[in-house]
């Protein structure tokens, strides 16, 4: 669950809104408290689709029939206002985890269990569709787990909208793997296709995977449209119905009534679950009574996407839990005092002594410990950089380790991936299979961060890197902590605007680095700034780079902006220096490496560079920092060593907020981007939809001269 | 000048949104296509295909093909290795890749796509066909039809269309098929097309049609696995009757030496996820088709 928003209104109706349970595209899942104690789970609709009469009338006659829905395994609508402004709708509470929660971190049901599951949710179905509806989103979000059986959420209400339309969220986060053909393509649908998610769930239930994978959405949807399932795993018996439920055509899948006769089965007795989850749904179920102290457990609260649940009972909640939750909600603020513990340790001096070893002496032992992964390149292409981080992350936890007050003790465990994609699997693989760690730093180059990132949602185990920036990159778990390949260039434009310069000569070397770079400032200087773009194309590893200079300076261009990496802005450089071009140029923190000046050698001189490393020997506030690191590594704290060790110590400020007594991956996912940070090299501050870093201070201007980078800090104006 | 440079930084800082939203939609959500051209002139592109189709999807997160090498900053190594999972494997029959013009034109006919084969209702576009010329990009954004380049031994467009229906105005569709003398050539294509909207992100089609605000990208090679290579291009699209400003996709593949296109430019009533649906739909027979001409 996750703390409220400004926006959320602390009353609806006469319910008492406790907290928000999830956010979606329609509007937010809010949990609440009738006047009597019972909880309830209200979908707030959006005012902006509000407004649309159609969608008004849609919601209206949707929640009548579902008021008609009446099953065990159906969530029972208790109260609904579809006048109100924001209209609303009020289901009963189950506290139990999504079926996603419980297959996505754990493992496959047994075969026993799928065909309880899927006898239930026939079962369900059949209800739903006998009021004459069609649900819609079945998918594992939807199925919340309880003791006695499962209990299918969010039928149909507010739906009419989103099976046609994907967001752009759901896009990257979402999970259209449990769409039927006629969804995907946008035909006309009716209780068949009810039918045809409920086969994918129950393959997922069997297996883990969704039966047409995972990736893009219209990959997915495509597969889903022409493929055929991917049902290797699923227990033989299973087989068949599941292969009809999954049939393309809709005729030939089975009724729920069907289903629900072929699949029904004597559970009496015996827990339909399998002993792991059946501890789970009780130990959550327990703390979700003690409500609104809502503890973290090994699954945890439903995500956004689990939209509402439900409970049938109404518990009674004494009041001081009320206070521990308010504390709780104010975790964000709390976070950014905590930062402040950083300044005063490192100014102490203290500092040697490996990782972990204060982690082992005395009084630390009796702290709970906390698992931060660290996955790095320590030995491949950009080992330099991953060692700095290494060694910031070591710093950093340490710091907190010699920390008196410190509630817990964090335990980094290191990975090397050297870079590759296959050993950064292997490396996530380390992590998301270790319930003790709680967030990972990394990975160090794009590559390997790109080939994991699936890897790590699946897990829902947040991953923070200081180093790639890719705009591609983005999922529920990633946590860009810097800004990205594009917003790297918004100071560029305010520089190229405070001088006064146009006719500006954009460079795209045809990588996807570079046109990341290019594309985002080519737009921000024509559309923003209504300034003239010379958009020249020099593909990566061209022959005549003196040719191409000479041309390009015929143009006449105010400045010149290469966006790619060194390798090419090197050999540029050399190429421009013998045309007597004079006016500014600058490149990326793709050429924010040793090897520009080297290669570049004099015609490197007066280049200008971006990049989000800060310089913790120039910048004031990595001053403590620098004097630690070499206290302790008896060097120069290198590029990133300072950012990892802000993005540890952001982590732990995060748990630290959240003031309580454990925690769990999944308790930080939805937190962790709420958080701001006061870091050594810059603010940390997130979107909270894409995981991307909105600070404003987190880009870094230096000027190459006699073979040095030398610091210019943020300010375009002061350039 | 620092109140000039408050607000143009503010302003690119609303163009960043902008854009990642655009980069975005791009990426998550599909695919798409694209021919330019206008009502008879466009872009040759060709297509074809029926209905078969492979369950390739297209879409969505673009990465650079071509960027083995990229700087990344700090992130280093960037590329996009081939040998991601689904990576597509087929390797062209060398006897059935064509070598002369009437070989090509055989291959390009026979991937193209009817109305009927695209998606039920569609209907030819008037004119129909266009065949045996280029389009050429000027300096001055305006696109033109020239003879083919030497390096083209066929380009064979079709048009066509969603009929207006109530309240949905008319959807315009063209499908292409190219074939190129090598794969280098092919590629090059892939590579100039999204270079293309770097250099003009407004485009005239001719016969007062034109393209604003046009964004591409290539698709990361682990999330093609229905072709070579994969481009995405998305933005605005005016023309006569447009009734403002509508929705436009391009999206371009490559097999061996054949790239595909499929352009869609949007009508009232139709938002980006109704074109990219249909241009995925498009691109994917087409691309079913191609590899069943090269088997």
């Amino acid at each position: 669950m996750e703390p409220l928003h400004s926006s959320d209104p602390a009353r609806i109706a006469g319910y008492r809104v406790l907290g928000r349970l999830g956010a979606g595209g329609m509007g937010v899942v809010l949990l609440g408290r009738s006047r009597g104690g019972a909880l309830v789970a209200i979908k707030l609709i959006r005012a902006e689709y509000a407004g649309d009469a159609a969608f008004r009338a849609r919601f209206r006659r949707e929640v009548s029939i579902a008021r008609q829905v009446r099953n065990r395994w159906a969530v029972p609508v208790v109260d609904a206002d579809t006048e109100a402004p924001a209209p609303w709708l009020a289901t009963e509470f189950v506290p139990g985890p999504a079926l996603s929660d419980a297959v996505g971190t754990g493992s496959p049901l047994p075969e026993r269990s799928v065909r309880a599951l899927g006898g239930m949710l026939a079962e369900a179905l059949e209800a739903v569709h006998g009021a004459g509806m069609v649900h819609r989103d079945v998918k594992p979000g939807n199925v919340l787990l309880g003791l006695d059986g499962p209990r299918l959420i969010d039928f149909g209400i507010a739906r009419a909208l989103d099976d046609t339309v994907l967001t752009a969220t759901d896009a990257v986060i979402g999970s259209p793997g449990f769409l039927s053909p006629e969804q995907a393509q946008g035909r006309r649908i009716g209780p068949p296709s009810d039918i045809f998610s409920l086969g994918c769930v129950l393959a997922y239930a069997a297996t883990g995977r969704r039966p047409f994978g995972s990736g893009p959405v219209e990959a997915m949807l495509f597969r889903t449209v022409y493929d055929p399932p991917d049902l290797d795993g699923v227990p033989a018996a299973l087989l068949p119905l599941v292969q009809a439920c999954l049939s393309k055509d809709t005729e030939s899948r089975p009724t729920a009534a069907q289903i629900r006769t072929r699949w029904a089965q004597d559970t009496a007795g015996q827990s339909w679950l399998p002993a792991p989850v059946t501890h789970l749904i009780a130990s959550r179920s327990t703390q979700m009574l003690r409500l609104p102290d809502i503890e973290s457990t090994q699954f945890v609260a439903p995500r956004s996407e689990a939209g509402a649940d439900t409970r049938p009972a109404a518990p009674e909640t004494p009041a001081p839990g009320r206070r521990r939750f308010l504390t709780y909600t104010a975790a964000g603020g709390a976070v950014l005092a905590a930062g402040g513990a950083t300044t005063a340790w490192l100014t102490g001096g203290k500092g040697d002594g490996g990782t972990g070893s204060r982690g082992d002496s005395g009084r630390t032992k009796t702290r709970p410990v906390l698992g931060i992964g660290l996955q790095a390149d320590l030995s491949g292409a950009l080992s330099t950089q991953g060692r700095a981080q290494s060694r910031g992350a070591r710093l950093a936890v340490d710091a907190h380790n010699a920390r008196e007050d410190a509630p817990f003790t964090l335990k980094l465990t290191t990975v090397d991936d050297r870079g590759d994609e296959a050993r950064a699997l292997a490396a996530a693989r380390r992590f998301t299979d270790d319930a003790s760690v709680v967030a990972v730093l990394g990975a160090t180059s794009t590559a390997a961060a790109g080939a994991v990132l699936t890897a790590y949602d699946e897990a829902a185990l947040s991953v923070v890197s200081v180093t790639d920036g890719d705009t591609r990159h983005i999922n529920r778990v990633f946590l860009c902590a810097r800004p990205n390949n594009a917003m790297q260039m918004v100071p560029v434009s305010s520089y190229l605007g405070i001088h006064g310069l146009d006719d500006i000569a954009l460079i795209d070397n045809e990588t996807e680095y570079s046109r990341q770079v290019t594309r985002f400032l080519s737009e921000g200087l024509r559309t923003g700034g209504n300034l003239n773009v010379l958009a020249e194309t020099l593909p990566s590893g061209s022959e005549d780079y003196v040719a191409y200079a000479r041309q390009l300076v015929a143009k006449r261009p105010g400045a010149v902006v290469h966006g790619g990496g060194w390798q090419d802005v090197a050999p540029f450089a050399r190429a421009l220096a013998q045309t007597g071009y004079r006016g500014p140029k600058i490149a990326t923190q793709a050429a924010h490496d040793p090897r520009f000046l080297r290669e570049a050698g004099e015609a490197s001189n007066g280049w200008l560079i971006v990049s989000t490393a800060v310089d913790p020997s120039s910048a004031r506030s990595a001053g403590a920092f620098a004097q630690a690191f070499r206290d302790r590594f008896k060097a120069a704290a290198p590029p990133f060593a300072a950012e990892a060790y802000d993005a540890v110590r952001l982590i732990a400020a995060c748990v630290e907020g959240l003031d309580r007594e454990s925690v769990s991956r999944q308790d930080l996912v939805p937190v962790l981007r709420t958080t701001t940070y006061e870091g050594v090299s810059k603010p940390y501050a997130f979107d909270k939809e894409n995981g991307w870093y909105t600070g404003d201070r987190g880009v870094f201007f230096y000027r190459a001269k006699d073979g040095r980078f030398r610091f210019l800090d943020t300010d375009p104006a002061e350039v | 000048m620092v109140s000039v440079h408050t607000v143009r930084c503010s302003v690119v800082m609303g163009t960043a949104a902008v854009s990642a939203v655009a980069v975005l939609t791009a990426c998550g959500g599909d695919g798409s296509a694209s021919e330019r051209t206008g009502e008879g002139g466009g872009r040759p592109a060709s297509a074809g295909a029926e209905d078969a189709v492979r369950g390739g999807g297209d879409p969505s997160d673009g990465s650079n093909p071509d960027a083995e090498a990229s700087g990344e900053p700090s992130a280093g190594s960037s590329a996009d290795p081939q040998e991601g999972g689904d990576a597509y494997d087929f390797t062209p029959d060398p006897k059935k890749v064509p070598k002369s013009a009437s070989q090509a034109r055989k291959l390009t006919r026979n991937a193209s796509l009817e109305p009927a084969d695209w998606t039920p209702g569609m209907v030819r576009h008037d004119p129909y066909e266009t065949a045996g010329t280029w389009p050429v990009l000027a300096d001055s954004c305006v696109w033109s039809r020239g003879g083919m380049p030497g390096h083209v031994l066929d380009s064979y467009t079709r048009g066509i269309d969603v009929p207006a229906k109530g309240d949905r105005g008319r959807v315009q569709g063209s499908v292409t098929v190219t074939v190129h003398r090598t794969v280098e050539d092919a590629d090059r294509e892939m590579k100039d097309t999204v270079q293309e909207s770097f250099r003009c992100p407004g485009q005239e089609l001719g016969g007062g049609q034109r393209l604003d605000g046009l964004m591409s990208m290539h698709l990361d090679r682990k999330d093609v696995n229905n072709a070579d290579a994969t481009l995405f291009e998305a933005g605005k699209y005016t023309g006569p009757g447009s009734g403002g400003q509508q929705e436009y996709v391009w999206t371009k593949s490559r097999i061996g030496p054949v790239t595909t296109a499929v352009s869609v430019k949007g009508a009232e009533g139709y938002g980006t996820t109704d074109l990219l649906r249909l241009a995925a739909e498009a691109g994917a027979k087409l691309l079913y088709r191609v590899e069943t001409e090269l088997k």
